[in-house]
């Protein structure tokens, strides 16, 4: 996981990146990322889908799109706790 | 009545259908059937002097495959249960993976995407490795699963260890992405339809349960659907995760109860009143979760099977062949641990090489036709019960083709004189098998050389014949069409 943060240096949220978006981050370009909710969970949780682009800055994963980097984490506490439920 | 020429063809090889005075073949025996003769089945000839797994192991072979390099270079790959390896030409094979658990029942599944390869078993989690870099292989953060298949930008997993009615994708273009919904990453389980067996096909990809058949279509653009899903065969699927092959748009798979394809949507037996009954009767249904379709370059679907639950543990015994052009079926006898489409780097002709069997060249291992100085070319090739990469190049195997049975003068019995078989590898014997009433067991005449005339002099009488012509092994033809037999109206039946 690694942490997202503002242009002021606040954090939003995290992502797992992949090697390739790491590797992509590393070489000082920007990546895309894509979120919907999982196909199995849209009767719980809806249906949500958007984007954000992240760029790496020093040791800092920076995006220029916050919101949709929240709504996001949003949809991953909510994707997590339908798991618990289920698991439990 | 004068002696009369009567042509017997071959003709279709239908054994589940009665061939009593039809144009259908009562057998066909390593040939490949074609529209209107059966042509030769070579032998499977080493191209490798390596044996897989090497020594000292002996543990079987139970996945083959072939990738290519991003310079057009064809790799080969193999597992045992326990390890993988890959083979080239200088090395031969170097292992790549150990510690594995392929289970009892249970192959490698394998795939290519872009520069990785990656193999797949429902025993561990899946790993790969780089084509173009060598390298051993590695697990890369996706589940465990059945088997793999890559269906446009992305490598889809099928029967996963959590709940085989299910698949996943990767993220898109990225096989390290296993985060569900992350960048198109994501799952889907089959309401019903049994467990997942595979996925095949790939701008129109097939889901392949138990007891149904669906498609899987990208839509791209769409974030949340991803892909269309929509089941299109309700109660038949492959009785085995490696029995199915796709063509283009077309799948073939082996069912519950024969063979089918699957056609823009559609399903059509290709193997009712043909060959079902008589494969059903004659395979192994202990191990028909086994069977392996392999799509051949020529227009063939080989289908390899055990013929009988005392066919030796380790390898195939016979493959039931299928011409997807013509629908004609035929079937052969050959032993391999694991059939594949593979192809390879060639050899080069010089003698000044370090390449094993090429130092010399007049003392070669190697005939000079042998796939090993045919790279790039990907030819149906299998891992031999003696661990040897071997193809289907060497001297044809000895073929058997038998004819439907004929009243040859109806209503009486008939003397047959000279039997000229219509095929032009002149060598071989021919059989007639007769028998006066339906009721009868056939009896077989001893085997009657094809003599310097083409003909063989049978002088048999009775009033039902069949014939047999067997084409020795090493003998070189190219089509068979069937006999022309004298006979002659010989009197009623007493």
């Amino acid at each position: 996981m690694t942490v997202i943060h503002d242009a002021d240096g606040n954090e939003l949220g995290s992502v797992p990146l992949t090697e390739k978006q790491q590797a992509v981050l590393d070489a000082g370009g920007s990546i895309d990322v894509l979120y919907h909710t999982p196909q199995l969970m849209r009767a719980a949780l809806g249906t949500r889908s958007g984007s954000f682009s992240l760029q790496q800055d020093g040791d800092r994963l920076l995006t220029s799109t916050p919101a949709a980097v929240k709504d996001y984490t949003q949809l991953r506490a909510a994707v997590a706790a339908v798991k618990a439920r289920e698991a439990s | 009545m004068p002696m009369a020429k009567v042509p017997v063809a071959w003709g279709e090889w239908r054994p589940d259908v009665a061939t009593l005075d039809t144009q259908f073949a009562n057998d066909v025996e390593n040939v490949f059937p074609g529209s209107n003769s059966y042509l030769p089945v070579p032998s499977l000839a080493p191209f490798s002097d390596a044996v897989v797994p090497p020594p000292p192991s002996t543990e079987r072979i139970v996945g083959l495959f072939s990738a290519r390099a991003t310079t057009g270079e064809w790799k080969i790959y193999a597992g045992t249960p326990t390890k993988l390896f890959t083979w080239t030409m200088l090395a031969g094979w170097s292992e790549l993976g150990t510690g594995y658990h392929v289970p009892e029942g249970e192959l490698w599944s394998f795939a290519q995407f872009g520069k990785w390869v990656v193999a797949v078993q429902i025993g561990d989690l899946p790993v790969r490795a780089d084509v173009d870099g060598g390298g051993t292989f590695a697990t890369f953060g996706a589940p465990i699963a059945h088997n793999v298949r890559t269906i446009g930008d992305f490598l889809i997993l099928g029967g996963l260890a959590s709940n085989r009615r299910k698949i996943m994708w990767s993220a898109i273009n990225d096989i390290t992405g296993w985060t569900i919904g992350l960048n198109l990453c994501d799952e889907q389980e089959m309401p019903d339809g049994g467990p997942v067996m595979g996925l095949a096909g790939d701008k129109v990809g097939f889901i392949v349960q138990d007891r149904a058949v669906s498609l899987l279509q990208f839509l791209p653009g769409d974030i949340t659907f991803i892909f269309s899903i929509s089941k299109i065969v309700y109660d038949r699927g492959s009785v085995s995760e490696y029995g199915f092959t796709s063509i283009g748009d077309n799948l073939y798979l082996l069912c519950e109860d024969g063979f089918y394809a699957v056609s823009q949507g559609n399903l059509t037996p290709i193997g009712h009143e043909k060959v079902n009954d008589w494969f059903l009767a004659n395979s192994d249904p202990g191990r028909r979760n086994v069977i392996q379709a392999i799509t051949a370059v020529k227009p063939y679907i080989f289908w390899a099977y055990h013929s009988s639950p005392g066919t030796p543990v380790g390898y195939y015994d016979s493959v039931i062949l299928f011409n997807w052009t013509n629908g004609r079926w035929a079937r052969m006898k050959v032993n391999a641990q694991m059939w594949a489409t593979v192809a390879t780097v060639n050899l080069d002709l010089d003698t000044t090489g370090s390449e094993p069997g090429d130092a010399l060249l007049d003392s070669t291992a190697r005939s000079l036709d042998s796939f090993a100085y045919m790279g790039g070319r990907p030819r149906v090739a299998a891992v031999d019960p003696a661990g040897y990469l071997v193809d289907l190049t060497g001297p044809n195997l000895q073929a058997t083709l038998e004819s439907g049975e004929a009243h040859l003068s109806p209503g009486t019995r008939a003397m047959v004189g000279d039997v000229y078989p219509l095929a032009d590898g002149v060598d071989g014997v021919i059989y007639d098998g007769f028998r006066e009433r339906l009721q009868d067991d056939v009896q077989w005449t001893q085997a009657f050389p094809i003599e310097i005339t083409g003909s063989a002099a049978v002088y048999n009488s009775a009033r039902l014949h069949r014939f047999r012509h067997i084409i020795p092994r090493d003998t070189k033809w190219t089509h068979a069409q069937g006999v022309v037999v004298d006979a002659q109206q010989d009197g009623t039946v007493a």
